[in-house]
């Protein structure tokens, strides 16, 4: 009923990009509770400063092949901004509970951590609830236009400006949370 | 001795998801919550094919085949991991301890948390319509304001309750 598998190509891709994915999770230690939760409660800033550096080499690889026309355009999904942050709360519930995100599941539960996989039979059952929902959260919860808003047309500045700035914030960040974590160990 | 060389350069590594551009170079977008989505459809329409049919939330989800780019690369996420583990010898034993530091060792009550709170984590990510890769992510790195707004969300539910339920007394 369902068509089951894409063209070969565009899988081994998929592969390729998951199996990196994967192996930099674990060898960073990043798909640990300890880590997540730790980040959450503010005394381990490993997570944040991976993601900021994700961040920051992904905007400027991408924005830098959209501007050269190596790529046509950004993929940007287009949703409502108010059930973004509702969403989004939600998710951040859940992953104090669960302890990883549905990335750093995955990566925990091939890393032998076996709460991770209650956490992703949780999450089938949960996507599930969502589409039984559905009808129900459209009816009552107001959805706001679905937009695709970047930051740089938000504020009118050119993305380089943002992305100068979001280089900046990187390195604060680092400054302040090396300075942070040697006051603990005080 | 190799070991220590190869964990000190992906430890750093870490820091480069440079590969993240190469993902969009070559037309693909990061995600992962929808492939849980398309998984639990494609369950319900195996064993509860009617609901399934009538559900219009799924309708959207299934125009391509369930094993695309982005289920692959969630399996492979799995796999990357595990050959990770497997090769260094260094598979994740226990339970973690901040949570048994508040709630103890009993394994179940710890399942039924993470099962809860994996549930949670899809439901939210398929309201905001996409999870940490998909707006923490890929939002964020193309500057969308989605990604940010998404980031910031996550934050005050998240810090809120893990204060709640793991700070000690």
């Amino acid at each position: 009923m369902i068509a089951l598998f894409a063209g070969h190509g565009i899988l081994l891709q998929g592969v390729l990009a998951g199996l990196i994915f994967g192996f930099l999770l674990q060898k960073g230690r990043v798909a640990r509770f300890d880590v997540i939760v730790g980040q959450l409660l503010l005394r381990d800033f490993t997570i944040i400063k991976i993601m900021l550096s994700a961040i920051v080499v992904g905007s400027i690889g991408v924005y830098a092949m959209l501007d050269t026309g190596l790529i046509a355009g950004l993929s940007i999904k287009s949703v409502s901004l108010e059930h973004v942050m509702i969403g989004g709360g939600l998710f951040g519930i859940g992953m104090a509970c669960l302890g990883y995100c549905p990335g750093t599941a995955l990566a925990a539960a091939g890393a032998g951590a076996k709460d991770a996989w209650w956490g992703i039979l949780g999450m089938l059952v949960g996507s599930a609830f969502f589409a039984e929902a559905y009808p129900l959260i459209e009816q009552f919860i107001p959805r706001g236009d679905a937009r695709r808003t970047t930051l740089a047309t938000a504020m009118g500045l050119p993305h380089w400006v943002i992305i100068t700035f979001l280089i900046l914030f990187f390195f604060a960040m680092l400054v302040l949370f090396a300075g942070y974590e040697q006051k603990r160990e005080e | 001795m190799a070991e220590r060389a190869l964990v000190t350069v992906c430890y750093w590594c870490r820091y480069w998801y440079s590969f993240l551009d190469y993902i969009y170079f070559m037309g693909n977008v990061l995600g992962v919550s929808s492939s849980f989505l398309r998984l639990a459809g494609y369950i319900e329409s195996v064993f509860m094919q009617g609901h399934f049919l009538t559900n219009e939330y799924f309708a959207g989800y299934f125009d391509t085949p369930l094993i695309d780019w982005q289920f692959a690369l969630v399996v492979s996420i799995f796999v990357g991991s595990f050959l990770a583990a497997y090769f260094s010898g260094s598979f994740i034993q226990g339970l973690p301890s901040i949570w048994t530091e508040r709630f103890g060792i009993l394994r179940s009550k710890r399942a039924l948390v993470a099962f809860i709170g994996g549930c949670l984590v899809l439901f939210g990510a398929r309201f905001a319509g996409g999870c940490t890769s998909e707006h923490g992510i890929s939002g964020t790195l193309q500057l969308a304001l989605s990604g940010w707004l998404f980031l910031v969300a996550v934050c005050i539910g998240g810090v809120g309750t893990a204060l709640v339920l793991y700070k000690s007394k």
